[in-house]
């Protein structure tokens, strides 16, 4: 559906660079990175708000690079609505409706149609100021989708949201979604949202589109290190990855164990392990050792509540293992700090990233 | 509200009993002791009255014995402030009352030494009495008139402009005074005072000035032929004026705010360039390029019969000149403070760029450019110095009120000078009501929607 080549565009010391992307028809895409990675930026560009100063844009089979904002079909809601003060909730989604000027404008939805389908059916006669963030966010949303875009595009709509219109907001992101099979880019440096809205992740860091592809396989498998530490992978160990040619498998010691899977990287790593498949549990004595899994000896050396999980930080052999557990189903509530514990690290869990050079 | 769901919907008007009324009963012995009360204190006023006649031993003298009209209305008064005492009250207690005795012996002190000044000087006392007596409930409202019964006594030279400062900090002061007290902030309340002590100084000479008129003298100016024609070209070429600058700079202010050109900066500060520059100067500046023996002052003159030296022309051109940067200024602030990605999602939503700027920045800005516009307006008319440079004749009011100070000194140029003054004080009203339009607005859309 979206396809962009070569896009350059530079800000003061900024370099927005996206060489090649391709969004399919249909999906719902979470782009995640830092504040400032240019992640908005890259929206406005593409979205002809800004202009690039080299590339090329695809929507659908059109090439819209020299086409005119208004006339790419792309709908866009900012993380703060910008709801226009002076128009009524009604106006605000008529907006479209009365003053298109754009080429080839396909009618909407209703509005009231959209408005009942969004529950803000009763607002319509009030006038911004007067809504709470959910409901303005809701709003913003409906007057995008009135002009039945091709592309939506929402900056942060999260952002500014209490934990429970949060929750809302996000459940009708998505059945929204569902509905109108509208292709959409969610921008957030969130990237707790990013895993659990997005069909797919794109990953942008410092100006470049750094991964993307289906959300679990980019948090589970990030190519850098910069991006594992990004996305909260807290457990990163330079090691030796011996290929054993036999069994097509590699070896990989770890803390003084040898764990045995299947890698295309050999050479010195970087092994990656994510913190919730990480387990602790109090030792119990020398266990018999497998290949599969790793268990190593450590102390419990602090431990804290994340809501409802509880993360767990162990030292073992001077290596340093951060934990994340649900706080009824685990082992963890036994533990306490100081205590003798093992760190159990199943070999799928374990991901390698080649050493950069 | 769940009554209406069992049965048929009764009109509120019937489930309501007798309705309830808003006066209290008149218990028999409180307007007998209100009558007592207030012969009792005009016989105190008549003793006191004629042993002062005695003293004084000259039963004429002023404050002595008043006429009998006088002293009727003064017992009518005590008697109305004896009834809001006893009547407006459901129960008395000794301190509510002696703080009334208190207020009401302290209007009388300070009217009495007036009244023997002058014997109608009673009827003041008389007014106050009433005013007292109606503003028992609020004794807040109460401080106005000890504020005005003061300049009275102790200012009477400067009566008006006196009430009017005192009235000012009385309203605006006591928020700050209370801070302070309470010793939680002492800073801000400390620059509300040193503020309103400048402003002091500002609004005193205008004020006082303002008093020296009557409303009469006013009108008798405005029967004046010249007066008039000054005033019709004062507020022709101004009005025109301000629209020449809103044509051209709302687009430049829009222009700056949006697009990041090479000497913006430089631009930015020549905007203020007329506010500096002595207005003389701007005339002088003005006269050598547009005058008639210029260059440019024949050929427009031939080709567009248009001239600038003495002539309403040369008026719009000095204002014009002297004027722009307010309404510039504004109209930046007000775009600036419009976020951009307002026209980006209209934009977005189709609408080009100029109908994003039409539909939605300006609208959201749109009470800055009015409040520059205004500024703008009166900052011609007020202009003076590079008019009687470049164009004197036909005079607008800041001429007149000049020339006639010059030939006639303070009576003449009085009258029109506090005309000027008046007008200037309608600017600040507009602007005021344009700075609280939206609440005011917010406020009628609650209530609507309340009343909904």
């Amino acid at each position: 559906m979206l396809r962009v080549e070569g896009l350059r565009r530079k800000a003061g010391d900024f370099r927005l660079c996206v060489d090649r992307w391709e969004v399919p028809a249909g999906t719902y895409l979470v782009l995640v990175g830092p504040s400032g990675a240019g992640k908005t930026m890259l929206l406005e560009t593409i979205a002809g708000l800004e202009q690039p100063s080299e590339g090329r844009i695809w929507i659908g089979d059109r090439l819209v690079t020299d086409l005119p904002s208004e006339s790419r079909g792309i709908g866009f809601v900012y993380q703060d609505c910008c709801l226009f003060p002076h128009m009524s909730v009604r106006q605000n989604i008529d907006f479209a409706r009365r003053y298109h000027r754009g080429g080839d404008r396909q009618d909407g939805p209703a509005t009231t149609e959209l408005a009942e389908m969004l529950g803000i059916g009763g607002l319509l006669d009030r006038r911004p100021d007067s809504l709470s963030g959910g409901e303005r966010q809701r709003v913003a949303l409906a007057r995008a989708l009135s002009i039945r875009p091709k592309l939506m595009f929402l900056d942060e709509p999260l952002g500014m949201l209490d934990p429970v219109s949060r929750e809302t907001v996000a459940t009708e992101l998505r059945n929204c979604h569902r509905r109108f099979g509208t292709t959409t880019i969610h921008v957030t440096h969130d990237h707790a949202e990013a895993r659990s809205l997005g069909d797919e992740v794109a990953v942008m860091l410092a100006g470049l589109l750094v991964q993307s592809g289906p959300a679990e396989e980019v948090f589970r498998k990030p190519h850098t290190t910069a991006l594992a530490r990004f996305l909260g992978c807290e457990n990163l160990f330079e090691c030796q990855v011996v290929r054993d040619a036999r069994a097509g498998q590699v070896e990989l010691s770890l803390g003084g164990q040898v764990l045995r899977f299947s890698s295309a990287i050999s050479g010195r790593a970087i092994a990656c392990v994510r913190s919730e498949e990480v387990r602790v549990q109090p030792w119990a004595g020398a266990m018999p050792q497998t290949a599969s899994c790793a268990i190593l000896p450590g102390t419990l050396i602090e431990s804290s509540l994340r809501g409802p999980l509880i993360r767990m930080v162990v030292e073992t052999d001077g290596m340093r293992w951060v934990s994340l557990a649900g706080r009824a189903l685990s082992d963890a509530e036994r533990c306490r700090v100081g205590m003798k514990v093992a760190v159990l690290v199943d070999a799928k869990a374990v991901h390698l990233i080649p050493a950069e050079t | 509200m769940s009554d209406e769901r069992s049965g048929p919907v009764v009109p509120s008007v019937i489930s309501v009993g007798r309705p309830r009324s808003n006066w209290i009963p008149l218990p028999r012995q409180r307007i007998i002791s209100m009558l007592v009360g207030a012969a009792i204190l005009a016989l105190v006023h008549l003793l006191v009255g004629s042993a002062w006649a005695r003293i004084t031993g000259s039963a004429d003298q002023p404050g002595g014995s008043l006429r009998p009209q006088i002293n009727l209305a003064l017992f009518v008064a005590n008697l109305v402030v004896l009834g809001s005492v006893l009547l407006s009250h459901r129960s008395l207690n000794w301190p509510r009352v002696i703080a009334y005795a208190v207020g009401y012996a302290v209007i009388v002190w300070l009217l009495w030494p007036l009244m023997r000044i002058m014997p109608e000087n009673a009827l003041l006392l008389v007014l106050s009495l009433v005013a007292y007596a109606g503003l028992l409930g609020h004794p807040w409202l109460v401080g106005y008139l000890y504020l005005f019964l003061l300049s009275q006594r102790f200012m009477p030279a400067y009566l008006y402009s006196a009430f009017l400062l005192a009235a000012l900090f009385y309203t605006t002061l006591p928020p700050a005074v209370r801070a302070w007290h309470h010793g939680r902030e002492r800073f801000v309340p400390l620059c509300h005072l040193a503020g309103m002590m400048f402003l002091l100084l500002l609004l005193l000479p205008i004020i006082y000035f303002c008093t020296l008129t009557s409303a009469q003298d006013i009108h008798a100016r405005l029967k004046e032929a010249d007066v008039l024609s000054a005033l019709a070209v004062s507020l022709r070429t101004s009005a025109i004026a301000a629209a020449v600058v809103m044509l051209f700079g709302v687009p430049l202010a829009y222009a700056m705010v949006r697009r990041c050109f090479p000497g913006r900066a430089l631009i930015d500060s020549l905007i203020d360039l007329p506010i500096v520059l002595p207005p003389p100067i701007a005339g002088i500046t003005l006269l050598f390029f547009l005058g008639p023996k210029t260059p440019l002052g024949r050929f427009l003159d031939q080709h567009f019969g248009l001239q600038f030296f003495d002539s309403e022309w040369g008026i719009i051109a000095a204002q014009v000149f002297v004027g722009s940067p307010f309404l510039i200024r504004a109209s930046m602030v007000a775009f600036e403070a419009v976020d951009v990605r307002y026209e980006k999602v209209a934009r977005t939503l189709g609408a080009s760029t100029a109908s994003a700027f039409l539909r939605v920045t300006l609208p959201m800005s749109v009470r800055g450019i009015l409040i520059g516009t205004i500024l703008t307006w009166f900052r011609a008319m007020a202009e003076f110095g590079s008019l009687r440079v470049l164009a004197n004749r036909p005079r607008t009011i800041p001429v007149l009120a000049y020339e006639r100070f010059i030939e006639f000194r303070q009576s003449e140029s009085q009258s029109v000078a506090v005309l000027v003054l008046l007008l200037s004080l309608g600017v600040i009203v507009g602007m005021w009501i344009i700075r609280a339009m939206p609440r005011l607005l917010g406020r009628a859309i609650g209530a609507a929607n309340a009343a909904r």
